[in-house]
């Protein structure tokens, strides 16, 4: 696995593309920016601790690395939702606390991809937690008619409707809300939220 | 090797080749795609691990629960794309090293219901789901309804790879009772961390820059050298090998030990053909790796310069001018002249765990090319690589 180390300013292993490095070998990196402290610590015997010198306040480290899959190894989609999924899960997690719902939260994702699906969802579940929210791994359930229903609907009209069909049958409460993290169109990486409480579906994001 | 009366025929990887070049081509790209997977799920096997031991490091040091508590492992799911394999020893390094600290107060228990897919039908609906998913129906089983599920996702998004951890109380509303989210940079060495001796990851850190570092940045090296020259090409009397007893000093200039520098001493004895002293400068670059290595041997290119001060009977064929035989016998009978002059010098070196190590070089004398008592060994872009030496090197 390929990994450089580019203390900025100064480019000593620059991995821009040029005359030994392609755009592909570009593309296969994921780079992010660290302290001279947090690269030290993440990577010890490569970046020389700042201690007993007089700390540059601007030296930062571009930490490059080789993605853990490949590109085209996975299907794009299901790539582009993966590789944001951390900042996605905290994003909704922080547009629910923000709605001051004192409820049990529930996910439900609805993505084209299964699996997915299940990772958005146990992302999502532990960014609520990490929000301090109370969360219930219970999937509220529909009856086959009301499926066979909402699967005729329009995206933008299942929703809402299904959220009212929880209310209905039982399956949210009154001390409940769900948290929908939805792919709209399945040619989309970006996901909408929105959140089901009392009946009445409301777009976030 | 005989199995139940049929020969098994070891099949060397040019046949295996030849078998998968003949296969149909959506045959191949499988092949290719679970090569490839493997290569991915090896990659990420200890950065997985380490996730899982600074995981239950957390659960030492704060216990979700506050006594020992049932927990049943519902589930491990791996990244998009890699099979059961990494799963299953993911699961296996879970519960050794859970089993190794009691003290996190989570006992993992067997609950085959738990992950069976069950079936319950009411007067409301007939209902489909895992058992952990339904507690009712494991209540139904006969479960204590009091117990916990562990929930353990991992996943790489881009370069890194994350682990997500929740615990689920198996009651009717399922309520999960802790999450957790623990992320590890691709290329960040893997801390390696004792099973059955969790320490936290900055001790983790700790101990691998005190490896790296071991005795230090300098050490002191003790060669024996021998140093042969080439014959001449035409009349003229090579110089005689030179053994030479040599120490000093080196000095590690970086941390992971990829770039050393020497200054050493040496000395050479014989009785009755010569003395000779030397002081030389070398620097070392490691070629093997990125990083000194604990566990294989180490690989140096060097380059330095020499110089050399010998003397004795046996030394007269270091001038610029051929030696013949009358000569050297009545040079044998004196003192014979000081001679000094300048090396450079270029090789190669394995070192054994930075203790013990075995180089071999070639060297040329600037100042003695054109002299006829010397050949060469070989030549590139016409400098005359008149010397060949070897060590032995042992470092305290």
């Amino acid at each position: 696995m390929t990994l450089w180390l580019l203390a900025a300013p100064l480019a000593a292993a620059d991995p821009m593309p040029g005359l030994v490095r392609s755009r592909d070998a570009l593309r296969r990196l994921d780079c992010e920016r660290l302290s001279a402290w947090d690269a030290a610590d993440r990577y010890p015997g490569r970046v020389p601790r700042p201690e007993g010198r007089e700390v540059d306040p601007d030296r930062t480290y571009v930490v490059c690395a080789d993605r853990l899959f490949a590109p085209g190894f996975r299907d794009p989609g299901a790539e582009a939702a993966l590789w944001g999924m951390s900042d996605t899960a905290a994003s909704a997690a922080a547009a629910a606390r923000a709605t001051g719902l004192a409820r049990i939260w529930h996910v439900e994702v609805f993505h084209a991809s299964s699996p997915v699906a299940a990772k958005l969802g146990f992302a999502v579940k532990a960014a609520l937690v990490a929000e301090g929210l109370a969360v219930s791994d219970r999937a509220p359930r529909l009856g086959p008619d009301d499926l066979d229903v909402l699967l005729r609907l329009e995206p933008l009209r299942a929703y809402p409707a299904a959220c009212a069909r929880w209310a209905a049958t039982g399956g949210l409460s009154g001390e409940d809300a769900l948290l929908g993290v939805v792919q709209l169109d399945r040619r989309a990486t970006a996901l909408q939220v929105g959140v089901c409480a009392d009946g009445g579906w409301t777009w976030l994001r | 090797m005989r199995r139940r009366g049929v020969d098994v025929v070891a099949v060397t990887p040019a046949l295996l080749a030849a078998a998968l070049a003949a296969a149909p081509p959506e045959e191949r790209q499988l092949a290719e795609l679970d090569r490839v997977r493997a290569t991915i799920a090896d990659q990420i096997q200890l950065s997985a691990y380490d996730l899982v031991d600074e995981l239950v490091h957390g659960w030492t040091v704060s216990p979700p629960f506050p006594a020992p508590t049932p927990v049943v492992l519902a589930g491990v799911t791996v990244p998009v794309g890699l099979g059961t394999g990494l799963q299953a020893l993911v699961e296996n390094h879970l519960t050794a090293v859970l089993g190794h600290h009691p003290t996190t107060h989570l006992q993992l228990v067997h609950c085959p219901a738990c992950a069976a897919v069950v079936v319950r039908s009411g007067p409301e609906a007939t209902v489909i789901s895992r058992g952990v998913d339904d507690p009712a129906v494991l209540a139904d089983l006969g479960g204590d309804g009091g117990r916990y599920a562990l929930f353990l996702d991992l996943e790489a998004e881009g370069a890194r790879l994350v682990l997500r951890a929740r615990l689920t109380r198996l009651t009717p509303e399922l309520p999960i009772v802790w999450a957790r989210t623990l992320s590890s940079a691709a290329g960040a060495p893997a801390l390696l961390r004792q099973p059955d001796d969790l320490v936290s990851a900055e001790a983790a850190r700790a101990e691998y820059l005190d490896a790296l570092r071991d005795r230090g940045p300098i050490s002191v090296p003790a060669r024996l050298a021998i140093r042969t020259y080439a014959l001449p090409d035409d009349d003229g009397v090579p110089p005689p090998p030179y053994l030479w007893l040599q120490t000093g000093v080196e000095l590690a200039t970086t941390t992971d030990q990829a770039w050393t520098a020497s200054l050493v001493a040496g000395y050479s004895f014989v009785p009755q053909a010569y003395q000779g002293i030397l002081a030389q400068a070398r620097v070392h670059r490691l070629v093997s790796g990125r990083s000194r290595s604990h566990v294989r041997p180490d690989l140096y290119a060097f380059a330095g310069a020499a110089v050399i001060s010998t003397w004795g009977p046996a030394t007269i064929a270091f001038r610029d001018r051929p030696v013949n035989t009358d000569e050297l016998l009545a040079a044998a009978a004196l003192e014979g002249p000081r001679t000094s002059f300048g090396a450079l010098h270029t090789g190669l070196e394995v070192r054994l765990g930075q203790r013990l190590g075995f180089s071999a070089f070639l060297e040329t004398l600037p100042s003695l090319a054109d002299s006829g008592n010397l050949g060469a060994y070989v030549r590139v872009l016409g400098v005359p690589f008149a010397s060949f030496g070897s060590e032995v090197t042992c470092w305290f």
